[in-house]
């Protein structure tokens, strides 16, 4: 039961949590995410995505994880992306 | 990328290459879409197409009529396409086309009505079109250059094949400026002397250091973001650029001559630099009324203010549930476009019409032209394009910005009222949120009763041990 609260990225940039994480946040918003645990340089875009769509910045973890948990196995599946570039 | 010549540039330093011309696109775009990704960035469809169709007979400057250089030998079955354009009626060319269709436009917060190709020799049918093109062309159109002064210590004299976004975000910019200065309804006039705030808005766009929104100043603005010439760019890092330009300039000019140089607050709808929660952004009224404060140098009176939202709208592709949103904000009297485009082609995207968007294309190669902030009488042609130019929405990249200019509190308040309007039809993903304080962020441990959240009753709180963790220790990397 422990998995079902992990949360993990894709799109080259994972994220996970050590489990507990949807329990204790789960009347916070959305974690604050530091650009350079993402390996992010200072100045780049980050955005993360939640059933490819932006979340609310003010919605609590809690109901963004049941809204959206995977129904297969628990997860609440979180990918950060960066921007493209044009030229 | 191969690097093309300059097909299409004229040896005429203010080349009016779309001047008069339009919706040949009405097949280019249709070639484009099927083979843009293989072609240069340079577009040469699209010069290919810029023989003079002159709608506007009456309003044509004479300098339109000259033959395009872009017509060469390799390109004959354009000839053919062109011959079929002239052949029939215009209108109806373009009403079966999927450049124009009869429905409605939305462009830049106005609604231009089209009816069917039927009615081409309707007068209010015509009408319709011609007042759209006219506002079309009216707007700024910023390009690719070359042959402007080196970029600092680079060798850059040209930003052909990389300047697309910081091109994109000009043209946005300078509309904000035209609004500002002259109203939505301003037109180009057919004739000279022109407005001088208009000489000096497209002054400010010149391609040198000396002109405050150069591409030079920008790239040196946004090095931190990662600008630089040659560099491709993303919209964040662009509006970033641009955050940080309009407030050096201040900066100097209130050391300088206390003038203003940007006449508006500029609001880039983001989080913060180094920490960020990612979602979709929040327009908070207070940080804008702080801004417009700042920008009044500590009166609490409301000012002009530009927003500018980027934002990433999807993983590989966009979300198509966002596309009726963004379609959505053409709508809003505030709006001012979209920078972006298909992937890797930055554009500014100023319209809607059904599910396509309606653009104006950087990647035509232009000589770098001066224009005095003085001089009433310059050619400005090279800054105008009739070309109405389109793409499908759903091809358009995720990355983009978008952005509005509120002319007083009233209009904040009613754009603020429109926002939150959209966001409700956005079925719990919309595209930014509008708040009024910044809430201080929720990092509530739940130590005894994670029940008490409504619907979460499945949340098992025996697993509920690792409370001595840190919030870093939570949220690792894969």
């Amino acid at each position: 039961m422990e998995e079902r609260r992990k949360e993990k990225g894709k799109e080259g940039r994972r994220g996970k949590a050590t489990g507990h994480s949807v329990d204790k946040f789960s009347r916070s918003n959305l974690p604050e995410m530091e650009k350079r645990k993402l390996h992010l340089p200072p100045g780049t875009a980050l955005f993360v995505f939640v059933n490819n769509t932006l979340p609310q910045t003010a919605q609590l973890m809690g109901s963004v994880y049941e809204s959206y948990k995977d129904e297969g196995d628990g997860f609440l599946y979180l990918c950060y992306s960066s921007e493209k570039t044009f030229g | 990328m191969t690097s093309l010549p300059d097909r299409g540039v004229s040896s005429s330093s203010s080349d009016p290459l779309c001047e008069g011309n339009i919706a040949p696109c009405s097949s280019s775009s249709e070639q484009k879409e099927d083979c843009s990704l293989k072609q240069s960035k340079t577009s040469i469809l699209s010069c290919v197409f810029n023989s003079p169709f002159n709608i506007f007979e009456a309003h044509q400057d004479s300098s339109a009529n000259k033959s395009p250089k872009s017509s060469s030998g390799s390109y004959d079955w354009s000839r053919v396409l062109r011959r079929i354009v002239c052949s029939g009626s215009m209108w109806r060319f373009l009403g079966t086309s999927k450049v124009l269709t009869s429905s409605d436009v939305w462009f830049l917060g106005k609604c231009y009505k089209l009816s069917s190709e039927e009615s081409s020799s309707d007068s209010d049918s015509e009408s319709g079109h011609a007042t759209f093109l006219e506002d079309f062309s009216s707007r700024i159109w910023i390009t690719y250059r070359r042959g402007f002064d080196a970029i600092s210590d680079s060798k850059y004299t040209s930003d052909v094949n990389w300047g697309c976004m910081v091109r994109s975000s000009q043209m946005l910019v300078a509309q904000a400026l035209i609004f500002h200065h002259l109203g939505r309804s301003w037109r180009r006039p057919l004739e000279k002397p022109y407005n001088p705030e208009y000489i000096g808005i497209l002054h400010m766009f010149g391609d040198s250091e000396a002109c405050a929104f150069s591409i030079h100043n920008l790239l040196q603005a946004g090095n931190s973001y990662g600008l630089a010439a040659g560099s491709w760019v993303g919209p964040y890092a662009m509006c970033r650029a641009w955050q940080t330009l309009v407030r050096t300039n201040r900066e100097q000019h209130e050391v300088v001559d206390g003038n203003e140089s940007f006449p508006m607050a500029l609001y880039v709808v983001s989080g913060d630099e180094d920490g960020e929660r990612g979602g979709a952004p929040v327009v908070c009224i207070d940080v804008a009324a702080q801004l417009c404060c700042d920008f009044n140098k500590g009166q609490s009176t409301w000012s002009p203010i530009l927003l500018l939202v980027p934002l990433v709208l999807g993983l590989d592709k966009i979300n198509p549930r966002y596309i009726p949103l963004l379609k959505e904000t053409f709508t809003f009297p505030q709006s001012l476009g979209i920078l972006g485009g298909k992937p890797g082609t930055s554009t500014y995207i100023a319209g809607v019409q059904d599910d396509r968007a309606l653009y104006l294309d950087p990647h035509e190669v232009q000589m770098a032209v001066d224009i005095a902030a003085d001089n009433i009488e310059a050619d400005t042609s090279s800054y105008h394009c009739s070309t109405v130019r389109d793409l499908a929405l759903d091809l358009i990249d995720p990355s983009l910005a978008i952005g509005f200019y509120c002319r007083d509190k009233d209009d904040f308040d009613d754009f603020c009222s429109r926002a939150t309007e959209l966001v409700d039809k956005a079925n719990g993903a919309p595209l930014f949120t509008v708040v009024q304080s910044v809430q201080p962020s929720k990092q509530m441990y739940n130590q005894d009763d994670v029940l008490g959240i409504s619907g979460d009753g499945n949340i098992n709180v025996e697993d509920l041990d690792a409370s001595g963790e840190t919030g870093e220790e939570e949220w690792q990397i894969l």
